[in-house]
């Protein structure tokens, strides 16, 4: 493995350093010149927050706890990704306050000057925790701010080995565009550094494969894939009729009549079905502000699905291309990006009473990295649903409402079905007023209600924010840290600290996704080179430092359709019966749900720990893959073999008499360290461990051919007949080109007398079978 | 032990310290199982009634006072016309109720008093539970898990992990709440399953039909597979950080049973219904084979914001066709006394109906239980006219004072880990249950 270790290993982790850095003056402050520099915001997490604020206090100051008419109202992780800084803010409003010229933040929990505190005495005067309050309020007189120098990253991920520029462009080629990098784009990054990462990576976000990619992450939130099958997004168009005679698209079928209906209808239904996601790659192959995707007064239509929407004069380069897509509007619609799609808002459907809420959630959980729901865990009473627009009026069910509902009510103007239904009689009265934060949307908007509401929230960081999270969850596979919520739960200060530092990340990576006008690539340029990406061991973490990095680490267990084009992407050949064969791991009645994937309709959810039926996949992969491209490569010159290039079926390890041959032997040794880096990705010293495992793996299976073609057994008719024959498997004899069928003639290979075309079987499919090929 | 202790240790071990899971260990889990022992405890099944089920259209009934009832709790049956079979009191739907004349236009085949008859000495009904939510994630949650938060595994996953994670298709889900929790892997099946199976079984065959066609041959699949399993070893030995040590144990364990999927095969019928008998047919098929311990079945559209009637009975026949299917499945297969089927929702729906004939979410509802250790024809907790839950003694009876205590989903879990043998075992204290005034659990289950 190419890697780089941190420079920087505190022997007794960040934690005991940071702590012990609390006592230290700031750096601002006169401090020692190697003292600490603690900031407010973290201060305020380690001192104030998660030793009083967010164990005692939230008890009773939430939304919905005993004190949530105070004017002091705490909110945990639930409730965003800046839930520390609204703390902070609140913290310090209540700190400005004074009585008998002491904080009201001290006077009250301590039921100091004779103050009444509905939650009794919270804070002992004198106390580590008053004290920190204290001092707390100080910082806020004379806030302290650090020079950011990395140090608090380098500290938080010291003893962490990462993948260096050559390692992490491997991962990501494979991630983004699904194929290894060039040996000319490796030599470019080993010369130019992470500098050079860069440059190479912007060049592979213009190949089509990326886009591919792209759509496919963003299909795993959207889920609009649903309707790609069969006709079923035309259906949708046609389901918005009210009146047969007068139907809203009237060209949904313009096919039907033509020389092939079938492809013309295949095309254009998956036109329609990909709106949303072929905007989406529309904006960043562009370079276009990824802010479109919510403001986008267009859609992007195909020569085929033009005809659907009766476009007339839309311009294509190659018409008849189904790839080819275009922005282009479609009458009547007043187009607000993703949002006004037809597939977009029949996957989140909403119903009469439902009155886009539903529509609303998404809204935030895909455009605003919130996740509304979990502002609803907790308890709930069968009173607190029953009354009059409870939603409006009890604490109990505003707390989410009050956010839900304004989004819910700028989706007026798209019905059930997904149709341009603008409200007659206007919008309900008795639900807060359409709008988006602390913004009511003014009425002369409501038209284009979509269009204000996505011009306003992708002024919000939040927007940004989500982007990042889809970004990191479709490259990482791992969802963005929450902080934990439950102070007796395991590795909850650990935890907090975890989430942080990926906060502060995160929001570094927002600003420059800001400042770069918002370009989707600068995120995948950056995500890549974070820790989180690039993880891939540590040493000497002790048990608070193990919870600190509990989920840091290249530890994706590929997805479906990864593990197909990483295996086309090392071998050259799909894993495919027949060029024109299935995808077996694209096929949903084959692989495709059995190895963890999703239909993007009932089975939507990845399954990211491989269970039995998994790893039988895995070890089937290994084995057809191993057993269809061994033989094959061989036929290959070996200036154009994949995986054999150092070897020869006649380079045998031991000579007649049990000795080795060297020359043999080093190139086995040496085309197995190339395997080892081709697949696995694994840059090995040709005596390491796992080099010499490899190695008595292809010896113990040679030596067990020897023995086996010398050894004869009896055939069921009683003939005495070798064990082993020189005739490969059927099907792992290599007689035709996989890609033109044609014969190979006398470059054919079907035996195997040396039993080395079967000992490199063996072992390329322990490779492709192993932890780091099914991972990434 | 508690769960913060538990992970200490793990820690210091080298076991798991990723709270929570147990595959984290800096060695790998065990060694591959050498001699395989198939599973034949209790199977555990969660049919999940996705979106929110309405338990009075069966289970809790509670009709129209009259047809010009302006504000029928259910438009499509009566009060009077509640039937009764020992002591499970039912809805009479579809076929003696008003709702006759459209149960015959939807064609619909099945009826409640088909599933009560037939099941209630092996049917405990658990009515008035309050879910303290009306959030679709979160009920759906604490009715599988317990608990109101994340973080728990589902009681499927429970039991999976506790009797053994290793197995190849240990946790089946076929949807609904499958949160593992890292103590078990979870197993997904569809499209055409029997014959993706069977390579799937002999992945070291060409042919799986023909035990000839190997790869290769035995003894060099014996010496890859122990190639494997070395490196697998030494790769969790050599890794430091817990999230990919986890992964490494992971994908170990997940070989290790592996090689028992062939086992399917013997008992797969030929071919798979579809639906939920579908999914019945491959659980106990599973089962049988030794393989699988849990499982998950699963059936949407039961939040019917609209039309209620007309959306939510089907799909409740549906369901208690699948139940009922299941059941008769386990029989056929020689193992009726083996399963426990758990029935269950994200939580009730309205006691009125909405503008649009809907029904909205509701925070009381009901959850069935039947099988290995269900004491039947009982009926625990109750709910008042306006279907609001009633509280219970700790004997369980009812008691309809304010401020009597209500059966929670923790009260439910901890009977079924009670069932299982399970209720001091070390995941129950690495995953905790708070009950109401932090007393004791109700003994639902007896």
């Amino acid at each position: 493995m190419r890697a780089r270790k941190a420079s920087k290993t505190l022997g007794l982790g960040v934690a005991a350093g940071l702590l012990s850095a609390f006592t230290l003056n700031a750096c601002n402050e006169g401090g020692a010149k190697d003292e600490k520099c603690v900031s407010n915001e973290d201060f305020f997490k380690e001192k104030v927050w998660a030793n009083i604020l967010g164990t005692t206090c939230i008890k009773c100051h939430s939304d919905t706890g005993a004190a949530k008419d105070s004017s002091f109202i705490l909110r945990d992780a639930k409730w965003g990704p800046d839930y520390l800084e609204n703390n902070l803010e609140v913290f310090e409003s209540m700190a400005k306050l004074e009585y008998e010229g002491v904080p009201w933040i001290l006077v009250k929990p301590s039921m100091d000057k004779g103050i009444a505190h509905g939650g009794n005495m919270q804070l002992d005067k004198g106390s580590e925790e008053y004290k920190a309050f204290q001092a707390m309020i100080e910082r806020l007189d004379n806030p302290v701010t650090c020079e950011d120098d990395g140090d608090d990253e380098a500290t938080f991920f010291a003893g962490v080995e990462l993948l260096d520029e050559v390692a992490t462009l491997r991962k990501a080629s494979l991630s983004i565009v699904g194929r290894l990098p060039s040996p000319e784009e490796e030599q470019r990054v080993r010369d130019g550094g992470f500098e050079a990462l860069d440059a190479v990576l912007d060049e592979m976000m213009s190949e089509d494969a990326f886009y591919d990619r792209l759509k496919e992450i963003y299909n795993d939130h959207f889920l609009t894939d649903r309707y790609y099958p069969d006709t079923m997004a035309l259906d949708l168009l046609e389901a918005q009729n009210m009146d047969e005679d007068n139907p809203v698209y009237p060209y949904v079928r313009w096919y039907e009549n033509e020389a092939d209906p079938d492809t013309a209808g295949r095309f254009s239904n998956q036109a329609v079905a990909r709106e949303p996601l072929e905007l989406i790659a529309h904006v960043v192959k562009e370079n276009k502000p990824f802010t479109e995707i919510l403001t986008a007064d267009y859609t992007m239509v195909n020569f085929y699905s033009a005809k659907v929407y009766g476009l007339q004069g839309v311009q294509f380069q190659t018409p008849g291309d189904y790839e080819e897509f275009v922005p282009s509007k479609v009458p009547g619609i007043p187009h607000a990006g993703v949002m006004t799609s037809t597939v977009f808002l029949n996957r989140w459907p909403t119903t009469m009473t439902n009155r886009n809420r539903a529509r609303s959630r998404v809204f935030y959980k895909f455009f605003l990295a919130t996740d509304v729901l979990k502002l609803g865990e907790r308890p709930v009473q069968s009173s607190a649903i029953l009354g009059v627009a409870p939603w409006l009026n009890n604490p109990q069910c505003n707390v989410c409402h009050l956010q839900v509902d304004p989004v819910a009510g700028a989706f007026q103007n798209f019905g059930p079905m997904g149709e341009y239904a603008p409200p007659e009689m206007g919008w309900f009265g008795d639900m807060k007023a359409p709008g988006y934060g602390d913004k009511v949307m003014p009425p002369e908007e409501y038209p284009r209600a979509l269009n204000w509401l996505g011009t306003e929230a992708s002024k919000d960081r939040k927007f940004a924010l989500s982007s990042i999270h889809v970004m990191y969850h479709g490259l990482s596979g791992d969802d963005p840290l929450e902080a934990p919520t439950d102070p007796s739960e395991a590795g909850y200060l650990e935890g907090i600290r975890a989430s942080d530092m990926q906060s502060k990340i995160f929001d570094d990576i927002a600003q420059k996704f800001i400042d770069s006008n918002y370009n989707l690539k600068t995120v995948v340029k950056e995500i890549v080179k974070t820790p989180y990406y690039r993880a891939y061991n540590a040493t000497g973490l002790d048990e608070t430092r193990e919870l600190e990095l509990a989920k840091l680490g290249t530890g994706r267990l590929l997805i479906p359709e990864q593990l197909h084009r990483k295996i086309e992407a090392v071998t050259g050949q799909p894993w495919r019966v027949g060029v024109d064969g299935t995808d077996v791991l694209l096929d949903l009645d084959e692989y495709r749900i059995f190895y963890g994937g999703i239909d993007s309709d009932t089975v939507v959810e990845r399954i990211t720990t491989p269970n039995g039926i998994m790893a039988n996949v895995a070890k089937r992969m290994g084995n057809e893959i191993s057993c269809w491209t061994t033989a094959a490569d061989f036929t290959r010159a070996p200036g154009d073999r994949r995986l054999f290039p150092y070897v020869d079926p006649t380079f045998e390890p031991e000579d007649g008499n049990g000795f080795e041959v060297p020359a043999a032997a080093s190139a086995i040794r040496a085309n197995i360290q190339y395997l080892h880096a081709a697949l696995l990705g694994e840059y090995l010293d040709q005596n390491d461990p796992e080099i010499n495992r490899t190695y008595e793996l292809f010896l113990k299976v040679w030596k067990e051919g020897q023995r086996g073609m010398d050894a004869t057994v009896t055939d069921e008719q009683g003939n005495e007949v070798p064990e082993y024959t020189p005739q490969l498997p059927g099907t792992c004899q290599a007689t035709n080109d996989f890609w033109s069928g044609a014969p190979l003639n006398e470059r054919a290979i079907t035996e195997d007398r040396n039993y080395t075309i079967r000992a490199w079987m063996a072992v390329t499919s322990y490779l492709l079978s192993d932890y780091r090929f099914l991972h990434e | 032990m508690d769960r913060r202790d538990f992970l200490k240790l793990a820690s210091c071990t080298g076991l798991s310290v990723i709270a929570p899971t147990a595959f984290g260990g800096r060695q790998v889990a065990s060694k591959p199982r050498v001699t395989f022992e198939p599973y034949t405890g209790t199977l555990v099944v969660c049919l999940n009634a996705g979106g929110g089920w309405d338990p009075t259209s069966f289970c809790d009934p509670k009709g129209a006072k009259s047809e010009a009832d302006p504000n029928p709790m259910n438009a499509s049956y009566l009060t009077d016309e509640i039937e009764q079979v020992g002591n499970i009191r039912y809805t009479p739907l579809p076929d003696t109720s008003l709702f006759q004349d459209q149960a015959q236009q939807l064609q619909l085949t099945y009826s409640m008093r088909t599933f009560f008859e037939t099941y209630y000495q092996r049917l405990l009904v658990v009515n008035g539970i309050d879910q303290q939510t009306n959030g679709h994630d979160t009920g759906n949650r604490t009715t599988w898990s317990g608990r109101l938060g994340e973080g728990h595994p589902s009681i499927a996953a429970f039991a999976a992990g506790a009797f053994g994670k290793e197995l190849p298709m240990a946790f089946m889900s076929f949807g609904g709440y499958a949160e593992t929790a890292g103590i078990a892997p979870r197993v997904r099946a569809a499209g055409n399953a029997i014959n993706v199976l069977g390579r799937l079984a002999y992945p070291q065959r060409i042919d799986p039909n023909n035990e000839q066609s190997g790869f290769h041959s035995t003894k060099v699949q014996e010496l890859i597979d122990a190639s494997q399993a070395g490196r697998d070893q030494a790769l969790a030995a050599n890794q430091g950080l817990p999230k990919i040590r986890s992964a490494i144990n992971a994908m170990f364990t997940a070989r290790s049973g592996s090689n028992e999927l062939k086992r399917l095969q013997e008992y797969l019928p030929e071919q798979l219904e579809q639906g939920l008998r579908g999914q019945a047919q491959l659980i106990i098929a599973a089962y049988r084979a030794g393989i699988c311990i849990s499982a998950n079945m699963d059936t949407g559209g039961f939040d019917t914001h609209g039309d209620h009637d007309a959306s939510h009975i089907p799909r409740l026949l549906e369901l208690l066709d699948g139940a009922d299917f299941f059941m008769q499945e386990a029989e056929r297969q020689g193992v009726g006394d083996k399963v426990l089927l758990c029935m269950g929702s994200d939580f009730g729906r309205t006691p009125y109906y909405n503008g649009g004939m809907g029904k909205d979410h509701w925070n009381v509802t009901s959850m069935m239980f039947m099988g290995a250790g269900i004491k039947g024809n009982r009926v625990v907790g109750a709910t008042n006219e306006e279907h609001s839950a009633l509280g219970v003694t700790p004997t369980l009876d009812i008691d309809s004072s304010e401020t009597a205590r209500r059966i929670h989903t923790a009260d439910i879990h901890w009977g079924l880990r009670r069932l299982l043998g399970l209720e001091q075992s070390e995941l129950a204290s690495m995953f905790p249950l708070d009950f109401e005034g932090g007393g004791d659990p109700l003994p639902i289950f007896g």
